[in-house]
Formats: C-alpha cells, sequence, structure tokens
C-alpha cells in the first residue's frame, strides 16, 4: 500500500536528508541501438551518468548528439520503440533495466518525475488541469478524490501559479505556455519524487517565461531538495542552474565537470567550442559556431568522433577514446586533454 | 416565416459567432429550412413524373371525369407553388396532410410507425457501438498483435455485409433452425419488454453490421493517433495505468472524429430500415415508405422524407452539444 | 443501407495486412506524392501485398463474367427446367438450381452482369453530377458555392435509402431508374469531396498563374482543377460501386429494383427467402456479394492509403 504523501510543509529537513548517502542516480555503460534497415544503428555508446541527491545536473549538446535518449532509457520509454538496451540505471540502488512493465510504473511518475519540451501538446486538452494532477496523485499515493484535489491545487499553488483553485477547472487550451509548463512541473512533482528530468523544458517558450521557469526550477530544488536531470542544448541555461555539466556529442559523453571547472578549465574541445558559441563570453561578442555538422548515427568515424570539427586532432585521435577522469571530479573522452590549455570563461 | 430564420442565422455567422452555444443555436434555425428545402425537391420530383395519385387511386379503369374530380378533391390541379405553399403552411403547424391512400393523418400515420423504427435503430446504435468497441478498441488496448490482425478482418468483413443476405442468414440460422430468436414481427415496448427485445435483436444486428464495421475501424485509427499524441506518451512516462491511458484518456480523445460523424451514421442506419423491415416484417417507416412509394401516396412520402430528415438532424444537433464535453476545445 | 460510403472521409483504414500497425522501420506504403501517375508504378504495389493482389483478380473475374455472361453461362438464366427443380449443387448444375428448375450458376453469372450495370450507371450519374458541380462549386465560390452547398447538405440530411426511395416514387420501377436514384443520392457524397478537393487547389497559386495568362474560368477548372481532384473522388467513386452493388441486391428483393425474371443476386435473395428449405440457393449469391463487396473495400483502402487522405473531410 503507498503510504500517505509527507505534507510540503517539512522540506528542508528532507532536502538535508536527501543529500545524505550514495547517489541517487548511476547510470554506467549505457548503449542503445535501434534496428535498422542495415543492421542496428547504436544511438548512444557507454554513457555515464551520476547524479547525487538534491544535486543539478545539466547535460548539453547539440541536436543529434543523443542528449534525450538517456533520459527516454531511465524512464522506460525505450522499450516501447523496440530499442536495444545496454548497460546500467541505479536508481536508489534499483536496478531499473531489469524491473518488469509493472514496477517500472510505480517508479514512473511516482519517484521520478518528467517535464517535456512542448507543454501545450503534453496535456490532456479533454481533462481540467487540477483533474489531470489529481489523477497522479490518486494512482500513485493512493489518495480519495477530495484529498487529490486539494494536493492538486496545493501543487499549483507551488509552482506560482496565480490563483489556483479556479485554475485547476481550466482547460490546457486556456492556459499560455508558460502555465502549461508549470502545470507540467506541478504534475511532476506531485508525488514528491526524488528525481525530476526536465527535457528542453523551456525551448518552446519566451525568453522572459523561460527565465522564470528556471528560477522556479532552482527554486523548487532548494526548497524540495529534489535532484534535476536538466537536459538542453543552451549552455548559458545550463550555467544559471546547474551543480554540474556534462556534455554529449554523437551519443557519448565528451566532457564532465562541476560549473567552475567547466567553465574555467574545459578540457574537451568540444566543450571549449560551446562556450565560446554561447555568446562571446569575453571574446569582444563575436559569435562563433564549430565548423561542421554531427555526424549521423550510420556514418560515426572510428576513433574520437569529434575529430572532424576540432582544431586540435591529430593522429592519435584516430584511436577510440575511452572516458576518464583528468582531474578530480572531471571527466573527459579527448586524447589530448592533459597537454591542450583550452579556454574557458566567466560564466 | 422561414426566410427570417434563414436570416438570423446568417446574421449570427456574420457577428462572428463561435462557441457551442452560438453554433447550436445556428443549426437550431437552420433546420426548418433544410426541411422545407428538401420538401420542394421531393415535390418537384412527383411534379415531373408521369401520372399522379389521382390515377393511381382512380385504377385504370377510372374514368377521366372520375380522376378529374379525384384530383380536383385532392387539389392536385393546382400550380406547384401553391401546392407547395400550402403544405409547408400546414406543416409550420403541425399537419402533415392526409394520405391519399388510407385518408388517415400523415401525421398519425408515420406516427403510428415511429416507435418501431425508432426502436430497431436505438438497439442497432447500441449493438453497433458495442461490436466497434470490441473490434475497434479492445485491440488497441490489449496490445496483441493476432487479436489485432483478426479483428481488422471482421471489421473489414462487416463493412462488406449486404444486410439483406445477413438478414437471410440470422434468419434461417438462428431463428429457424435454432429458434433462439423470433423470425419476425414487432412486438412494442410498453406491450412486453422481453419479447420488444427478443424481436429486435436480429433485425437490430442486421442493422448494426456495417456501422459497427465502419466506427470500429474509425475509432482504432483515432485512438492509434491519440496513443501516439505527446499527452498521451507522458500520461504513459507518468505511470498511469494503460487502462486510464486508454479507456479513459485516449478514448474520450478519440471519440471525437468518430462522434462527429455519428449523425450521419445513425441516418444511414435509418435508411437501411427501408430493406431491413420489410425482411424482417416489422410495420416500421421504411416499410410504409416502400407501400406508400408504390401507391404513390405523395404526403406520405414527403412525411416520411421530413420525418427522416428531421431524425438526422436532431442527431446531428445532439452529437454537436456533446462536442463540448469530448472536446473542450470547441466551446470557446 | 449500408453506409460503404462514409460521410467523413477521416476514417482511416484499419485494414488486415495492410501494414497499418508495423512501426515506421518497415516498408512506407506507396508515396502519397504525384496523384494520378501512381497507378502505372501500382503494379509493383500488388506484388507486395496479395491481399490487394486477390482483391483485384476478383475484381477482374466479376467484371469478366459480368460482361460476358452470355458466352459463359451454360445455361439461359430464365428458362426454366421444371425437370430439375431444386437441385444441390453437383452434377450437371455445378451449384445447383432453384425452385423453378433454373441453373443457379448461370443465374449467378448473370447477376454479376446486372450488378455490373447497375453500378456503373450508379458510378456514372453521380460522378457527372457531384463531380461536375462540386468542382464548380469549389472552383468559383461565393454564391454560386453558398447556394449549391446549402441544398447539398440539406440533400445529404435525408437518410439515403429513404430519399432514393422518394425518388422512385417520382421515376418509377425498374433498374435504370433505381440506379438513378441511388446515383443522385450519392452525388451529394462526392459533390462535398469534390467541391473541397478544389476548394484546395484553388487556393494553389498556379491556378492564379493560369487565370493572368487569360485561360477561362471553364477551362481552368476542367484542365487544372479537375486531375489533381481526382484522386480523393477516385476512392469515393470504389465505395459508390460498392454501394451500388448492395443498394441494387436491396431494392431488388423489395422489388423496387429489377423485375423477375431477371437474373439479379438481390432476386435470387428473394427467391431463396421463399424456399428456406434450399439452403445452396442462399449462399450462392450471398458469398458472391460478399466477396464483391470484400474486394471493392480492399481496393478502397489500398487507394485511400496510397493517396492519403482525401480532402475535404470537414466543410466549412
Amino acid at each position: 500500500m503507498p503510504e500517505p504523501a509527507p505534507p510540503l510543509a517539512e522540506p528542508l529537513r528532507r532536502a538535508a536528508d536527501r543529500t545524505a548517502g550514495g547517489a541517487l542516480l548511476e547510470v554506467r555503460g549505457l548503449t542503445v541501438s535501434f534496428p535498422g534497415r542495415r543492421g542496428p544503428v547504436t544511438v548512444l555508446r557507454d554513457v555515464g551518468l551520476t547524479i547525487d541527491r538534491g544535486e543539478i545536473l545539466g547535460l548539453v549538446g547539440e541536436s543529434g548528439s543523443g542528449k534525450t535518449m538517456p533520459s527516454q532509457a531511465i524512464v522506460g520509454l525505450t522499450r516501447r520503440l523496440r530499442a536495444t538496451v545496454q548497460g546500467s540505471i541505479a536508481f536508489d540502488g534499483t536496478e531499473l533495466t531489469s524491473l518488469d512493465d509493472a514496477a517500472l510504473q510505480a517508479v514512473r511518475g511516482r519517484r521520478i518525475g518528467m517535464v517535456f519540451q512542448q507543454p501545450t501538446r503534453s496535456l490532456d486538452p479533454a481533462f481540467t488541469v487540477g483533474s489531470q494532477i489529481a489523477e497522479t496523485v490518486a494512482w500513485h499515493l493512493g489518495l480519495g478524490q477530495r484529498a487529490a484535489w486539494d494536493r492538486a491545487v496545493e501543487l499549483l499553488d507551488k509552482v506560482r501559479i496565480p490563483d489556483p483553485a479556479r485554475r485547476a477547472r481550466d482547460h490546457p487550451h486556456q492556459l499560455s505556455g508558460g502555465m502549461c509548463q508549470r502545470v507540467m512541473i506541478a504534475m511532476a512533482l506531485a508525488c514528491d519524487p526524488e528525481l525530476l528530468i526536465a527535457d528542453e523544458p523551456t525551448t518552446a517558450l519566451d525568453v522572459t517565461v523561460q527565465a522564470r521557469i528556471i528560477e522556479l526550477i532552482a527554486g523548487l530544488r532548494d526548497e524540495l531538495g529534489i535532484a534535476v536531470l536538466y537536459i538542453t542544448h543552451d549552455l548559458g541555461v545550463a550555467a544559471r542552474l546547474a551543480d554540474r555539466l556534462t556534455t554529449m556529442y554523437a551519443g557519448e559523453i565528451v566532457e564532465s565537470a562541476p560549473r567552475a571547472e567547466f567553465f574555467a578549465r574545459p578540457v574537451h574541445p568540444y566543450s571549449e567550442g560551446l562556450i565560446r558559441s554561447a555568446g562571446g563570453i569575453g571574446d569582444g561578442g563575436r559569435f562563433h559556431a564549430i565548423p561542421g555538422r554531427v555526424p549521423a548515427p550510420e556514418a560515426m568515424p572510428a576513433g574520437c568522433r569529434f575529430r572532424e570539427r576540432c582544431a586540435y586532432a591529430q593522429d592519435r585521435c584516430q584511436e577510440p577514446a575511452p572516458l576518464r577522469e583528468v582531474r578530480p571530479q572531471v571527466w573527459t573522452r579527448c586524447h589530448r586533454s592533459e597537454d591542450l590549455r583550452l579556454r574557458g570563461a566567466n560564466p | 416565416m422561414l426566410g427570417r430564420s434563414a436570416g438570423a442565422a446568417v446574421r449570427l455567422r456574420r457577428a462572428g459567432a463561435h462557441g457551442t452555444a452560438r453554433r447550436l443555436g445556428r443549426e437550431v434555425l437552420w433546420a426548418p429550412f433544410t426541411l422545407a428545402l428538401v420538401a420542394l425537391l421531393v415535390f418537384v420530383l412527383m411534379d415531373l413524373a408521369p401520372g399522379d395519385a389521382a390515377t393511381s387511386i382512380a385504377g385504370d379503369q377510372g374514368d377521366p371525369e372520375l380522376v378529374e374530380s379525384i384530383r380536383a378533391d385532392l387539389h392536385l390541379d393546382q400550380p406547384l407553388w401553391s401546392r407547395y405553399g400550402r403544405w409547408v403552411g400546414d406543416a409550420a403547424q403541425g399537419d402533415l396532410g392526409t394520405s391519399l391512400v388510407s385518408h388517415r393523418s400523415v401525421v398519425s400515420s408515420v406516427g403510428s410507425v415511429f416507435p418501431a423504427t425508432a426502436s430497431l435503430v436505438a438497439i442497432g446504435l447500441v449493438f453497433a457501438l458495442i461490436l466497434a468497441f470490441v473490434l475497434g478498441v479492445l485491440p488497441v488496448y490489449l496490445e496483441s498483435r493476432s487479436f489485432d490482425r483478426l479483428a481488422s478482418i471482421l471489421s473489414a468483413v462487416a463493412i462488406s455485409m449486404p444486410p439483406v443476405w445477413l438478414a437471410l442468414l440470422l434468419t434461417s440460422t438462428l431463428a429457424i433452425r435454432f429458434e433462439v430468436f423470433p423470425a419476425l414481427g414487432y412486438v412494442g415496448l410498453t406491450d412486453d419488454p422481453w419479447q420488444w427485445f427478443r424481436h429486435l435483436v436480429l433485425p437490430g444486428f442486421t442493422v448494426a453490421m456495417v456501422p459497427a464495421g465502419e466506427l470500429a475501424r474509425q475509432v482504432r485509427g483515432s485512438l492509434l493517433d491519440v496513443l501516439g499524441t505527446d499527452y498521451s506518451v507522458a500520461q504513459q512516462v507518468r505511470g498511469l495505468p494503460r487502462r486510464s491511458v486508454v479507456l479513459r484518456h485516449g478514448l474520450k480523445n478519440a471519440a471525437i472524429p468518430v462522434v462527429t460523424v455519428l449523425g450521419a451514421r445513425i441516418g444511414a442506419m435509418v435508411g437501411s430500415t427501408v430493406i431491413i423491415e420489410r425482411i424482417f416484417v416489422i410495420n416500421g417507416m421504411g416499410e410504409l415508405a416502400v407501400r406508400s412509394v408504390g401507391s404513390r401516396d405523395v404526403p406520405v412520402v414527403l412525411g416520411i422524407v421530413v420525418l427522416g430528415t428531421l431524425v438526422v438532424l436532431v442527431s446531428n444537433l445532439l452529437v454537436d452539444s456533446s462536442q463540448a464535453f469530448f472536446n473542450p476545445r470547441s466551446a470557446s | 443501407m449500408t453506409g460503404l460510403v462514409p460521410d467523413d472521409l477521416a476514417a482511416r483504414p484499419a485494414t488486415a495486412d495492410l501494414s497499418a500497425t508495423d512501426p515506421p522501420s518497415s516498408d512506407p506504403p506507396a508515396a502519397p506524392a504525384g496523384r494520378g501517375h501512381r497507378l502505372l508504378g501500382g503494379l509493383r504495389t500488388l506484388l507486395r501485398r496479395p491481399v490487394l493482389a486477390v482483391a483485384v483478380l476478383v475484381l477482374l473475374v466479376v467484371v469478366v463474367v459480368g460482361l460476358f455472361a452470355p458466352l459463359l453461362a451454360p445455361y439461359p438464366p430464365d428458362i426454366s427446367d421444371y425437370s430439375r427443380v431444386g437441385r444441390s449443387p453437383g452434377g450437371p448444375n455445378l451449384l445447383g438450381t432453384d425452385a423453378v428448375g433454373r441453373d443457379v450458376l448461370s443465374r449467378l453469372m448473370f447477376g454479376a452482369r446486372t450488378s455490373l450495370f447497375a453500378a456503373v450507371e450508379t458510378v456514372l450519374v453521380s460522378v457527372s453530377l457531384g463531380a461536375v458541380l462540386g468542382i464548380l462549386a469549389g472552383y468559383l465560390g461565393g454564391w454560386v458555392d453558398a447556394v449549391l452547398d446549402r441544398i447539398n447538405s440539406a440533400l445529404m440530411s435525408v437518410p439515403p435509402l429513404i430519399l432514393a426511395i422518394a425518388l422512385l416514387a417520382a421515376l418509377g420501377k425498374g433498374l435504370v431508374k433505381a440506379m438513378l436514384a441511388i446515383g443522385l443520392v450519392y452525388a451529394t457524397r462526392i459533390f462535398r469531396v469534390a467541391r473541397a478537393s478544389a476548394k484546395e487547389i484553388r487556393a494553389l497559386t498556379y491556378i492564379d498563374a493560369a487565370e493572368v495568362i487569360g485561360a477561362g474560368p471553364w477551362r481552368i477548372a476542367f484542365r487544372h482543377v479537375l486531375p489533381n481532384a481526382i484522386s480523393p473522388i477516385l476512392v469515393l467513386v470504389v465505395l459508390t460501386f460498392a454501394a451500388a452493388i448492395v443498394a441494387e441486391a436491396g431494392l431488388t428483393y423489395i422489388g423496387l429494383g429489377v423485375p423477375p425474371p431477371t437474373a439479379s443476386w438481390g432476386s435470387m435473395l428473394h427467391d431463396a427467402s421463399e424456399r428456406m428449405e434450399l439452403t445452396h440457393l442462399l449462399y450462392a449469391p450471398g458469398i458472391a456479394l460478399l466477396v464483391t463487396i470484400s474486394a471493392l473495400t480492399v481496393v478502397g483502402d489500398a487507394l485511400r492509403d496510397a493517396y492519403g487522405r482525401p480532402g475535404g473531410t470537414s466543410d466549412a
């Protein structure tokens, strides 16, 4: 029998509880491939992530980098798509890949919440916003109708939607994009999860609205102590929010470092490129795009995948590059990290 | 009167009206115009035909004077507009004329056979919805490839099944060979509810078959579309049970395009009663229509056409008003 | 009546075997681009989908049998042989004989002929009325369009068979008139699709280009709009064909269609209903009808898949 929801009134104590103990999410060796016309196509290769309780991890990459895939594998959406998933996804000690559908359903929505990119399309147009939140709460936490509805209104208030009791009776088409995203966040938080996965939540929104949503997420982390996996292509956003940044390229992790280190001394050329193109920070405002494009999954070069676009490539880059810890807490996939003095920025 | 209703409807549209209430209002206002137009077309057609009711009443040996006097009695010698105008005027007051054959008022003739047809169509609709659920929704819910294949084949067969043959097959097996249901006849609901139902099973099933196949295919397609939307995936990611994702959220959204044409489907079912009532010897509207056509009983034919159209219009109205439930976006 | 011609054309067919449920990684169906020229490339598609191939074959058989029935039938369809009444299938009468000694197989073949003529007549009437008026209405717009559309909507609100019967009250009985009535009923459906299609195409810029060059409206309508409006109408034509065959059987059964002793699947069913103990009489025409309609349905679905959703599912 699922336990009754703890009241939202004692977040600080739980936040402290949460930051203690081992990593909340540990992904190791995650490899995902899909059946293709000429054989399986690998979209993720040997991906590893670690998120501690209460930590915000920013997963940054261009389109085509495969940055959405790890989150899909975590919540099990890959099962429907006939993907082959290898590797380990450990959530609070439980191996998610070995759970059957029913067990995974108990985790999804209850202990892991997810927010998607197109908020207006992610809400059921036929039901009121409040009833959708209440339904999740009722299902996972076993609350009655009245209690579930009250909790829904409380959550809408938590994500700072004005006049929540009235808004809960609205249908999604009556809400703006920013408000829909708040509702999605409220729904993701409904059962008091330990991990929130946000997949490009602000990409479809105005810049001003974007800022407020980011502020909201940061505030919620402080208040509730939840961990966040924040996926984005916008390094600037990640800079504002993340405790730790991980960059992905062509289906692989290429760098992972705490925020300060990432920006002060990046260790992978791709990260350097991203920092430079993030808007001429300390560079006189010139735009620097990284030349070239992400290779298609079917046509991956051997060895280092970034080789063809890298300004520092050498012969040895034709060898496959393993992920290694080049400094404490800083991981890289570049052969030349020790040699290179890459330029960072002050975020 | 008609001009006024059409004018009001046009004015509503120009006012940029949208929203369920206004849309329904518009439909209601156009309805009498539609009925009048349909009646006019039938009038015109009847006129184009050689001979008329007077000749068929008088029979072959009718001498010309008799035919003429019958004709004058029935006002058949008046010009078209005059007859039509009189009909419309009477109809607006609820008088649809008198049967040229039975001399009963049309309202009473048609009214007395209406319950049988209404029962038949109602039962048919229920059967069709149940069948459509089994053949269209269940395969999606159960996610069984083989059941889905089977259901698809059965739906295709259902659509292709000629009602005449189905009726005869059902009768010969279930009524004659196995005597499970009666082969023909109709019993009023108020007279004996159980017999009423028993007598309607075979004809109801026949009426339901083709619409069931269409509905099944349509709802299956619509449901699959819905299950691929962002919000449906989001629901699955939230860990909601399949029962809820498919049967609660999925069906409600999938019903939108299906319900939109339900009115027309009901109309088709009413039309099919023409054949089916004859086979199962049910004295309903369809049967009366066939008889009246044979005897060129214009007022009755008109009355049935008008009533049939009215049924379709009312169905469309009911269906449209339910749109607000299924598709809240349309209500704004 | 069969609502074989659905008023909504948004229905996505869930057909067996036609890969509707396969995931995107399998072969895609014939691409919807380039309407009109796909028919020639269609042979390849046929080979890939056995169900469709069988359906087309069935239809070819029906057409050939119908056209050449006088040559192919073993016995004349309307001559009674009282020495061989009510025989079961087998022997000289492959499908047996009916209650008055007529050969069932021959009557079945001539019945195909009747159905064929009925369907062709219906399609001709409904397309020539519906498609022409629809395209004109859609292309011209304005009050012509508004008036025609209103009239059409009003007619569509009448239950199909009831409208047909009312028309028959005016026209009289007989195959030609009956199918004329059915044709008029289905002209309304075709009108709707043709009009929507024409509107869609009208909105495309190359029509404006033609107008600028100075082509008159009639010419534009028929040389430019029509060829591209054809695909959705084609789907509807196939379905109308099927509906006509079923309608003919039904109307003949109740006595408003083909008069006896002409062979028709409908009259064969009527004869069978009067002698229920002669079960072979019931199955022959019934199976013929079912198989023919199924084949038409399969072909109709395949066309719909190939051409994408036909235009004009909901009118303004």
